[in-house]
């Protein structure tokens, strides 16, 4: 029990105690005069920049600098007595307005503001960029030139500087005179008719851009002409048709740039498609399609998709194989066809394609197909696989079909 | 007390094991499987010791996925000599360890120190020792072993003496093991320590009751009971050990589960079957050891070694693998499938050791020779002694020999050149994939800082589309069928997800699928190793995600395993100063009185062994009867078939040619060229994945038969069917000669014109930023129509897009999937549907399939066969309503050729049939079709693709043949074009701007009218890839 109450009496003198403290936790405030010891508050940027004060009492005072790259705190370097604060190149050298404060124990004492305009020197080349680098011709299309010249440290010059920008094409040279606004000056160069390359650059008092490049190339083709060369009128399966583009043009005159595709379709008599492609070469492009086989009729157009076309042209085909003749030999189990002569009656290049269908009681049971070589083309029917009796034999090629009803196999 | 001497076994077996593995690894180590990831860890550990992030794989992961010890030496000693050295004294310190473990477990074992002897001589050559050091490169899974040999003695006298220093040593020789190897101290414990327990129980109990026969289940339920306390000891320290060590382990076990679906090992094949696997898995870790079978088992299954006799049994069987169920029935599913078997046999050949050892003293100079000379005579012994030994070498020169003539990698590969192509031009600011490159992609990721999506240690994968499938890499994906290529194409398809931008090519089996999906060859590096590239793809960012964890826990990690080899030192420093130097007489420790005496060698196992031998060889002699049947390539029709083809498929076309019918007049000279001139998909990117053959006709001499063949290329799998003459001359089987090709071009010489174009890149050099005018604008494309189309479940995009611009475009095409609230479904890249090189007005179809990852339900079944074309759908949340297009154009230099044409086009109900013409200078290698659908508003619904299985050289046709689809299912959902940006511009406006006066009516030049169910006009387009251009 008495030890309850002691720590009770013991709790309540603590209590009074602390709240019978004396002296007051809040230090009063003394006001430091401070005198400024510079008389400018415009710079030029790299300039190096020290802010001089005199105050009564120099301790503890510190600046506290606001710039477009934040807040930075600096320490007085003491000199005779007074405040010397040097501001760091990275803030002294971007154009700007810097604010300041000195500072004594949390209380601000004095604040100002300083003005750091462009540097005079222009740095070079003259900082520009030219895009898109490649437009059409046809006077529609443009790519835009920009100069944002700028001093040493990388700030925008002031505004209402004269900037030239300058423009070559062909016999012309064209140049414009421009104010700088809002720290640049652009320009859109537009494409004239012809195609080729525009050379671009800008000058600032005797300082100068890069030379810039714009490519114009030509506008949309134009429609054009199909040619074909052939090395004979026979369709051998051989020898391969040259299809070629007229010089093909945009609407400007201007001859199509290089590596544009020409689509060359042909439609035969057959109903068959054939399809070739091929990319221009100063306004050519070419295609190569094999002769056909058997005798036949092309009609053949050239196209860019969906941009121009060509007009339609036609190509015959005559036979190259008239007729062939086949023999039978041991047993009739050997089928020899050719010699397969072509249309001077020379023997045929290799490679002509020839099949032999084998029908037994009217159903296809084999075919064979086989390639000429140096003119003759052989089948054999195995005894094995073809047992003696009478079977139906069919031989296609060349545009040509021959059947032979009854053939007894021995 | 006897006098101690030097053990001139063990010195000899030291001598020759050090000078014959450390001279061999340098020959052997750098092409086995492990030695290079473990080497890759390693350089993690030197370069960043207590960070367990890696950047290098997967996207990110971390090391604590397999105990640090072996690395952090590797590590360690590499700040000496470098990686390599660092490697190589490691495994000479594993084959040291290795030796010296075995004499130790020997003299437990049988407590005799010549019989020890003669053990650690011959584990010195054993196969399965050999093997795992020479072949696979285990060297955790060696040094492992190696101090749990070490540590055996310690726990065998602790438990039997009870005194604390053998428990402070042998948890202190425990510690290292865990650090070194997670998976051996687990199955130590019941392989090895527990039978070691039953053994001490037994050795006490024969102190009491004087003999081992005299030993009853309750004499040693007693001993066990009276030894308790030391084993439970024991058993609670070493699990505290195994748990401490590498607690950050377990923590990242738990934390990140391995969700890895199981990777086919051959160790879970079953061997008889897969005769390679049963070969590397069975016959060769075990051995000369299969000949004395009978002797291991009874040796082991006497009283003393019972326990160690179930433990052998078990490991043998659970090291047979897939060959019987039951290791699958003893394991449960999950871990047979996880763990690889091989590590039980290699278990079950050490612990043989000591037995092989006893065995080979005996012969030699104990009762097993008194007995063979009294029964036999003594120049039996000799043979049989002779035999014995001349197999022991055999086995121990087949194995060393093995990497040699059936290498597991490929081909040593310079590396920098690789490494400095990465260095230059910020390379490395991208993710590159290695393909072809073996094990050697780890040591490529060692020496660069760059990274890659791929990795060598699959345990620790994170990404999805890498764990859902059983692909060991990427970089080997060939080899993994449907899940390899798959993996590999989605990867190739839509890279920019993994800033995937450059990849290595050693294997030109993938560069068609690399082609195809829109990568560019870059340039050949001087060590032969082709550069792809990838445009658009966006530099890896700043700052990447990593998984942190607790900072005690990399302390752990980065501190614990190396003081846990410091106090082993420390604690063991004594004894081995003693045993080694002999410094002074140190008393028998108490396993010296177990030994038996070797006198009388049982007439009966003598006959046992005998039968047992003769057995074997006849079963050796039956599986090599077996093996010459099914080998004899001429003796049967069917076999000479597949002999051919098989002779094709591995590109012997010499033993392709002594299968053709010597009197068909064809010369080897004209048929070698036949061959040579023949490129394309199935004659050089293909693999034979299955051939059956069917005899459809046959006489005594000549036989007709039907080869119908699957075969497994980048990008699809085909299949072929030949039909193949075939005659009989003298007995043996031949095959008819196939026709070749005899078309005869027109011009000998012929001369064409063609636009290049060259792109320089940077114009200065300069390691700044590339200049703003060296910049070239992305060529301007436009989208012509974009339709997506519900086709039966699918959902898909497909379109035209046309490149409007005057320079050759490289397009890349991204489509993305919203629901009706604008919610984004799903986002994929078009793949091999469209053209990706286009030349100024060229237009192309494409197709956008929406790929998920693949079989992410676990129930999903997979498809039994291989189809690299196949791909799963992604499963969509929500309905499709509408979609959005991104397109981007770069300008492009390369693979610009045009001149494949199309002749004779002709529609035969649902066949098309036309021929291809090349009508340029370059060899096609992969002629490609591009097949669009439309309705009869002429409105584009579907874009199908096949490929030409054979390649077409200048001037030459090829026939094809293509089977138009079936596409009546077929639902139109949008043809919205607001959403469709080129560059990040509208193409609307393009359009406006650049297109004003389309020509739409032109379009029908290309269209063919076809009678088709669901449409009524295709078009049909061609692409190709050249493999080698000139």
């Amino acid at each position: 029990m008495k030890l309850r109450t002691y720590t009770y009496l013991l709790f309540l003198v603590i209590l009074i105690l602390g709240f019978t403290t004396s002296n007051p936790i809040i230090k009063n405030i003394q006001k430091i005069n401070i005198t400024t010891l510079q008389a400018k508050n415009t710079y030029t940027a790299g300039e190096e920049i020290i802010l001089k004060f005199k105050a009564e009492e120099s301790s503890e005072i510190s600046l506290i600098v606001k710039s477009s790259y934040g807040i930075s705190v600096l320490n007085s370097q003491e000199k005779e007595g007074n405040l010397v604060f040097k501001i760091p190149p990275f803030l002294s050298q971007k154009r700007g307005v810097i604010n300041y404060k000195l500072v004594h124990n949390l209380q601000e004492i004095y604040s100002g503001s300083l003005h750091i305009k462009a540097s005079k020197m222009i740095k070079e080349p003259l900082e520009s960029y030219l895009g898109p680098t490649s437009i059409t011709a046809g006077g529609k299309d443009y790519g835009m030139f920009t100069v944002i010249p700028s001093d040493n440290y990388d700030n925008p010059i002031q505004d209402s500087t004269l900037v030239t920008i300058k423009h070559q094409f062909l016999d012309l040279e064209k140049d414009s005179e421009l104010f700088i606004n809002n720290f640049i000056a652009w320009k859109n160069i537009y494409s004239y008719q012809e195609s080729g390359r525009i050379l671009v650059s800008a000058n600032t008092g005797n300082l100068a851009s890069k030379e810039f490049t714009l490519n114009v190339f030509p506008s949309q083709a134009q429609d054009f002409e199909l040619k074909v060369s052939k090395k004979h009128e026979y369709a051998d399966g051989n020898q391969i048709v040259k299809f070629f583009t007229s010089e093909i043009k945009d609407e400007y005159g201007n001859t199509i740039s290089d590596g544009r595709i020409v689509e060359f379709s042909i439609l035969t008599n057959h109903n068959e498609q054939l399809r070739a492609s091929g990319t221009t070469i100063k306004g050519v492009a070419t295609g190569y399609m094999i002769h056909p086989a058997k005798a036949s009729s092309w009609t053949a157009q050239a196209f860019i998709p969906e941009m121009a076309e060509s007009d339609q042209l036609t190509l015959e085909f005559k036979p190259a194989v008239t007729d062939y003749t086949i023999t039978f030999d041991k047993g009739k189990r050997n089928i020899k066809v050719g010699a397969i002569l072509s249309f001077m009656n020379q023997i045929i290049p290799d490679g002509a394609m020839i099949s032999l269908h084998v029908y037994n009681n009217d159903t296809l049971t084999d075919t064979f197909t086989e390639f000429s070589s140096k003119g003759f083309v052989d089948f054999y029917l195995s005894n094995d696989f073809f047992p003696a009796g009478e079977y139906t034999l069919e031989v296609t090629g060349m545009g040509i079909t021959k059947k032979y009803d009854h053939i007894v196999l021995e | 007390m006897e006098k101690r001497i030097t053990n001139k076994y063990l010195i000899s077996a030291l001598l020759i094991g050090v000078l014959f593995h450390g001279s061999s690894i340098f020959f052997t180590l750098e092409t086995t499987y492990d030695a290079l990831i473990h080497l890759f860890f390693a350089d993690h550990y030197a370069s960043s010791w207590f960070e367990p992030w890696n950047y290098s794989w997967y996207t990110g992961f971390t090391v604590m996925g397999y105990p640090p010890l072996v690395h952090q030496s590797i590590g360690l000693l590499s700040l000496i000599g470098g990686l390599k050295f660092g490697l190589f004294t490691v495994g000479i310190i594993a084959i040291i360890l290795f030796i010296t473990g075995v004499y130790r477990f020997s003299l437990l074992m049988t407590g005799k120190r010549n019989i020890a002897g003669y053990a650690a001589l011959v584990a010195v050559f054993s196969s399965s020792f050999v093997e795992t050091l020479h072949i696979f490169g285990q060297l955790p899974s060696i040094i492992g072993i190696s101090v749990l040999m070490h540590a055996l003695p310690e726990i065998y006298l602790w438990i039997k003496t009870g005194k604390y220093k053998y428990l402070i040593r042998a948890f202190s020789l425990l510690a290292v093991t865990v650090t070194s190897h997670h998976v051996t101290p687990i199955f130590g414990m019941i392989f090895f320590i527990f039978p070691l327990i039953g053994m001490v129980i037994m050795d006490s109990a024969k102190d009491q009751v004087g003999s081992y026969s005299a030993i009853r289940f309750k004499t040693f339920l007693n001993t066990f009971f009276k030894l308790f306390w030391r084993i439970v000891g024991f058993g609670m320290g070493s699990l505290t050990l195994i748990i401490f060590c590498i607690l950050p382990y377990w923590i990242n076990t738990k934390n990140n589960p391995i969700t890895q679906v199981p990777i086919p090992h051959g160790s879970r094949d079953n061997f008889l079957e897969i005769t390679s696997s049963g070969l590397v898995f069975f016959l060769i870790p075990w051995g000369v050891l299969l000949f004395i079978f009978p002797y291991l088992f009874y040796r082991y299954y006497s009283k003393r070694y019972l326990f160690f006799g179930l433990s052998l049994t078990l490991l043998s069987i659970l090291g047979t693998g897939g060959t019987t169920p039951i290791p699958k029935v003893l394991l449960g599913d999950n871990a047979f499938n996880i763990l690889t078997l091989d590590r039980f046999t290699l278990w079950a050949s050490i612990m043989s050791l000591p037995m092989f050892g006893e065995f080979c003293y005996r012969f030699i100079e104990g009762d097993i020779k008194r007995s063979l000379q009294k029964k036999f005579g003594s120049v039996y012994h000799r043979i049989l002694g002779g035999s014995l030994a001349g197999a022991y070498i055999f086995v121990c020169i087949f194995t060393m020999s093995l990497g040699y003539f059936r290498p597991s990698q490929p081909q040593k590969i310079k590396m920098l050149p690789i490494l400095n192509f990465l260095k230059q031009d910020q390379h490395d600011h991208w993710r590159y994939l290695p393909l072809g490159f073996g094990d050697q992609m780890a040591w490529l990721s060692a020496q660069t800082n760059a990274m890659t999506v791929d990795g060598n240690y699959h345990s620790a994968r994170r990404l999805p589309e890498l764990t859902s499938r059983a692909v060991e890499r990427l970089e080997n994906s060939k080899f993994r069928g449907v899940e390899g290529i798959g993996s590999l194409q989605q990867f190739l398809t839509v890279p920019e997800k993994y800033n995937l931008k450059y990849v290595f090519s050693n294997d030109k089996f993938y560069d068609p699928i690399l082609y195809f999906c829109g990568w560019q060859r870059l340039r050949q590096l001087e060590n032969g190793i082709m550069v792809w590239e990838k445009l658009n793809i966006p530099p890896i960012p700043n700052i990447i995600p990593k998984d942190d964890v607790a900072l005690p826990l990399k302390l752990m990690w980065g501190l614990i395993p190396v003081i846990t080899v410091l106090l082993a030192f420390i604690i063991n420093i004594q004894t081995i100063w003693i045993q080694a130097l002999k410094t002074r007489d140190q008393n028998h420790p108490d396993f010296f009185k177990y030994g038996i005496k070797y006198k009388d060698f049982k007439n009966y196992m003598i006959r046992l062994e005998h039968i047992w031998i003769v057995l074997l060889l006849l079963i050796i002699s039956y599986g090599s009867y077996i093996f010459y049947i099914k080998n004899a390539t001429q003796i049967s029709p069917q076999n000479v078939v597949k002999a051919y083809y098989d002779a094709l498929d591995f590109k012997e076309f010499k033993r392709a040619y002594s299968y053709i019918d010597p009197e068909s007049n064809k010369e080897e000279d004209q048929y070698m060229l036949e061959i040579a001139v023949t490129d394309g998909l199935l004659s050089s990117y293909a693999k034979m994945d299955e051939i059956n053959v069917t005899i459809l006709d046959q006489t005594d001499s000549t036989a007709k038969a039907r080869a119908t063949t699957y075969w497994i290329t980048p990008l699809e799998r085909i299949d072929k069917v030949f039909y193949l003459e075939l005659v009989k001359h003298k007995r043996e089987w031949f095959v008819k000669p196939p026709n070749y090709d005899l078309d005869i071009p027109p011009d000998q010489l012929f001369s064409q014109n063609k636009t290049q174009f060259y792109n320089h890149g940077r114009r200065r050099i300069s390691s700044e930023q590339t200049f703003h005018e060296d910049v070239l604008k992305q060529p301007v494309l436009e989208v012509l129509n974009a339709n997506l189309v519900k086709n039966d479940t699918i959902y898909t995009v497909v379109g035209e897009i046309q490149n409007i611009d005057n320079v050759p475009a490289d397009v890349i095409i991204k489509a993305t999937l919203y629901n009706s609230k604008n919610q984004e479904l799903a986002v994929y890249n078009a793949k091999d549907q469209m053209k990706h090189k286009l030349v100024p007005k060229e237009i192309t179809s494409f197709r956008v399939n929406f790929e998920g990852v693949a079989w992410m339900n676990k129930d999903e079944q997979k498809p039994e066969t291989f189809n690299p074309d196949e791909f799963t759908t992604i499963n969509l949340t929500d309905i499709p309503l509408t979609f959005n297009l991104q397109c981007a154009g770069n300008v492009a230099t390369t693979d610009l050729y045009k001149g494949l044409a199309l002749s004779e086009v002709k529609i035969d109900k649902n066949k098309v049939q036309g021929i291809l013409f090349n009508s340029g200078l370059q060899e096609i290698t992969i002629p490609q079709l591009i097949i669009s659908y439309y309705n009869d508003q002429k409105e584009l619904i579907w874009v199908d693709h096949s490929y030409i299985r054979e390649g077409i050289r200048p001037q030459r046709k090829r026939p094809f043949t293509y089977i138009l689809k079936e596409i009546s299912n077929l639902k139109s959902i949008s043809q919205d074009m607001e959403n469709i940006f080129i560059n990040g511009l509208p193409n609307k406006d393009i359009s406006h701007k650049v297109t004003p006066n389309r020509r739409r009516d032109q379009k029908d030049y290309s269209f063919i009218p076809v009678d088709g169910t669901g449409y009524s006009f295709i078009k049909i387009d061609v692409n190709n890839y050249i493999g080698a251009p000139n």
